[in-house]
């Protein structure tokens, strides 16, 4: 018996064996290897909990339902999701067993003021915002995904020969197994946002910038050139930002005028702001994305605005 | 109860002799509230509810030692996916029945031998509650090891939780995602440890891919990947269940019915 390993010695010398067997042992090694756990049992123990470990965190797409935190959209049983994202791979099997070629992309889509999930064949999973459209197409060597418009976030399984590159406009945002939002909307630079991983962003463009590497955290912006600004907001700003997939809008100090235009994404009624003033005014909060009244009621109250409805139309003013 | 003592245990002082089978018993006789016990299932537990009578004990030491065991790389994601999120849990459970001479850490480890080494785990359905077994068996063991425990180390061991069934799917899915929580404590390491660390869990690149990334030597992402790693162990050793796992989950009351 070796009473002196202490619990963090023998982790230490475990870890290490365990990433050594991970990469593949040589003879030596191997011998090395039982000379040490042949000594005492629970070494063998710590070395098989050290490589449990590493699976886990190298290889967290292989865990049996390694669930995000399950989502309800409003109005949408979590039963109908699921069935939506089985139907969904359905479909995506089927374009596979039948080649290819034929193969040119499947497009999901939202209506506004609905959201929705989709399992794609590889298991990596995409929900879809308020009137969004991507178009899915999975070629040998990598995966292509096409925001055609709104918002989708997507969590990749990991698939090192096989990026995953989500397309919008000329912004190319590429993953190998990670978890990102991307956003497109009119007039607006797009958007991306990682959760989990890295992610490249750059431009189908000659002359572009190289592509810039983001982190966890990350909220980018990229232009039409290329350009790409950075932000480093962590990842609890992130996952706030991303709360529309339980329909909610999580406003973190955001302009008011952003706010409106976010609920008017959703659903009726529109919310117009009479004061011109009004639209830089900064506001923090959540809100339920299907009740824009609400909203614009807890503003007329915590601002001190006057709020007045005409032929459907929520009106704000000072 | 039909276990024999060896004689030697028996010239130790009466009072020791009595408290130790009276913890035999008493940890044996968890085997009668234990979960999971299919008919004919051939599992080494599937006579558990008889290991009150029996002790029959499915431990690491019963096999040759000295030759390494690398599980599959299929047992590693099903220890990783169905018993490393427990282990805080599971710990807490054996912490509050201390048995002298014999370290919570020691019996974790053991626990993961024997499921390194099963010939199969296609006939468990209740991954946690077996894992839970196996601790308990390797603590019955030691016991039955009478001879070692120290007198007037043994207390009272608490005998009314006993672990049930697993756990509902969002608990367990909330303990995989305090598992994959724990990875935060990479944050504090060093850049390029972080930095290795990330390319090979989120890129899963090769370890010679992330040393040409990086512009490092193959052999010091070995050495960043180890010290990550340990990171992790020490810091899933030292997690409190509760925070995650909701709760004492895995203990229970035996149900009347």
């Amino acid at each position: 018996m070796s009473q002196s390993d202490t619990a963090n010695d023998l982790e230490l010398t475990a870890a290490t064996w365990a990433v050594r067997v991970d990469r593949g042992l040589s003879a030596d090694e191997q011998s090395q290897l039982a000379a040490w756990t042949g000594e005492d049992v629970r070494r063998q123990g710590a070395l098989i909990r050290a490589l449990a470990l590493l699976t886990a965190v190298t290889d967290p797409s292989g865990m049996a339902a390694n669930d995000p935190e399950p989502v309800r959209a409003p109005g949408l049983s979590r039963r109908a999701l699921v069935a939506g994202g089985a139907l969904a791979a359905g479909f995506a099997g089927l374009a596979a067993v039948f080649g290819r070629q034929m193969v040119v992309g499947e497009v999901y889509s939202t209506p506004r003021g609905k959201l929705r999930t989709v399992v794609l064949a590889d298991g990596s999973r995409v929900w879809l915002n308020t009137d969004t459209r991507v178009r899915v197409h999975y070629r040998r060597d990598r995966r292509d995904i096409t925001l055609l418009a709104g918002e989708a976030l997507f969590d990749v399984a990991k698939d090192p020969a096989r990026p995953f590159v989500v397309r919008s406009g000329t912004v190319n945002v590429r993953a190998v197994g990670t978890s990102f939002s991307v956003s497109r909307l009119p007039e607006r630079p797009t958007e991306i946002m990682v959760r989990e991983g890295l992610v490249d962003v750059g431009a189908d463009m000659p002359g572009a910038p190289p592509v810039t590497h983001l982190i966890p955290g990350c909220r980018a912006h990229a232009d039409e050139a290329g350009e790409v600004s950075v932000r480093h907001v962590g990842v609890p700003s992130v996952l706030k930002a991303l709360s529309w997939r339980k329909g909610v809008l999580d406003f973190q100090s955001a302009r008011l005028e952003d706010a409106t235009l976010a609920f008017a994404r959703h659903t009726d009624p529109k919310i117009v702001l009479r004061s011109p003033d009004l639209g830089a005014t900064r506001i923090t909060g959540q809100y339920a994305a299907n009740d824009p009244k609400a909203f614009a009621r807890s503003m007329s109250e915590s601002l001190n605005l006057r709020l007045t409805e005409a032929d459907g139309v929520l009106y704000l003013a000072r | 109860m039909g276990v024999v003592f060896p004689r030697r245990s028996l010239v130790c002082a009466r009072r020791t002799a009595t408290s130790i089978a009276a913890q035999i018993s008493a940890w044996a006789r968890f085997g009668q509230h234990l979960p999971a016990r299919k008919e004919g299932c051939g599992s080494p537990f599937s006579s558990v509810e008889r290991m009150s009578e029996r002790l029959v004990l499915y431990t690491a030491d019963d096999e040759a030692p000295g030759e390494p065991i690398i599980p599959s790389q299929d047992r590693m994601r099903w220890i990783a996916s169905h018993v490393l999120p427990h282990e805080p849990t599971l710990r807490a459970w054996l912490r509050r029945r201390p048995v002298a001479g014999l370290e919570t850490d020691d019996v974790i480890q053991e626990t993961y031998v024997v499921l390194g080494r099963m010939a199969t785990v296609e006939h468990v359905t209740a991954p946690r509650a077996y894992a839970y077994q196996v601790a308990q068996s390797i603590v019955l063991r030691h016991l039955r090891r009478a001879r070692i425990v120290r007198m007037g180390s043994i207390d009272e061991v608490d005998l009314d939780t006993t672990p049930l069934d697993e756990p509902s799917p969002e608990q367990q899915t909330h303990a995989r995602l305090e598992l994959q929580r724990l990875t935060e404590v990479v944050k504090d390491l060093p850049a390029k440890c972080q930095q290795t660390f990330m390319l090979r869990r989120f890129e899963g690149l090769s370890q010679r891919d992330t040393a040409r990334r990086l512009g490092i030597s193959e052999s010091t992402v070995e050495k960043h990947m180890s010290r990550a790693l340990h990171t992790l162990m020490a810091a899933l050793r030292q997690r409190e269940p509760g925070s995650g796992d909701p709760g004492e989950i895995g203990i229970r009351r035996p149900q009347s019915t």
